[in-house]
């Protein structure tokens, strides 16, 4: 597992889980036609990405 | 029934308007105030066991046309929607949630327990979830257990 703590370092998943002091937002981005998404600022955070399982 | 408000039309469904039905002054139609989502709170009974309540909000215009917005973008059905689950969302933040710290060998076995008993694929965090664990432990667990062989990565992407 690697971990990020540069400034500016991203991380990109399909699941993200984070654990965070404060959270700020979310709100809503709209972009382009369908691209929308929203977007927040977490403080103090650990973000991972989820992994599925089974047996 | 319908009521009308400003340029806000509330569609209610029967259940909700009883009270409107009972009252001496009871009309089709009702005028409300701009940004008021319903005219009053009370209780009203849908079944015997079952109740619903509802709950006033006065809203100020921007934050009545925020909610407009995204039930355009299609993120929610309607404003009651919205209120629905906000509600929800605030009610599930305010739980506390407590993390059982467990050693790592029983955390491996509880996780097993549960992929067993729950067949197919299931995110790391939903297990945690479920079984009342730190992510971070599960995580761990999760990815010795697959090193291991125990369990794998689902064949396919969970939709």
């Amino acid at each position: 597992m690697t971990i990020l703590t540069d400034e500016g370092d991203g991380i990109v998943g399909r699941r993200i889980v984070y654990l965070a002091r404060k959270m700020s937002g979310p709100r809503l981005v709209a972009k382009s036609g369908r691209h929308r998404g929203l977007e927040g600022v977490l403080h103090d955070a650990e973000a991972y990405i989820d992994i599925a399982v089974e047996k | 029934m319908c009521a009308l408000a400003g340029n806000m039309f509330v569609q209610a469904r029967p259940w909700t308007s009883l009270s409107l039905v009972n009252d001496a002054v009871a009309a089709r139609r009702v005028i409300i105030p701009n940004g008021t989502i319903f005219i009053r709170a009370e209780r009203v009974t849908r079944t015997e066991q079952e109740q619903a309540y509802q709950i006033a909000v006065r809203l100020t215009k921007v934050e009545y046309e925020r909610i407009q917005e995204m039930i355009r973008a299609g993120l929610f059905r309607s404003a009651a929607d919205f209120a629905r689950e906000a509600v929800r969302d605030k009610l599930r933040e305010a739980e506390p949630l407590s993390v059982r710290d467990i050693p790592r060998k029983n955390m491996e076995a509880l996780i097993d327990r549960y992929l067993a008993k729950h067949p197919g694929p299931h995110f790391a965090s939903e297990i945690a979830e479920d079984l009342g664990l730190d992510f971070r432990s599960t995580l761990a667990a999760v990815t010795r257990m697959i090193e291991k062989g125990k369990i794998r990565k689902p064949r396919r992407p969970i939709e």
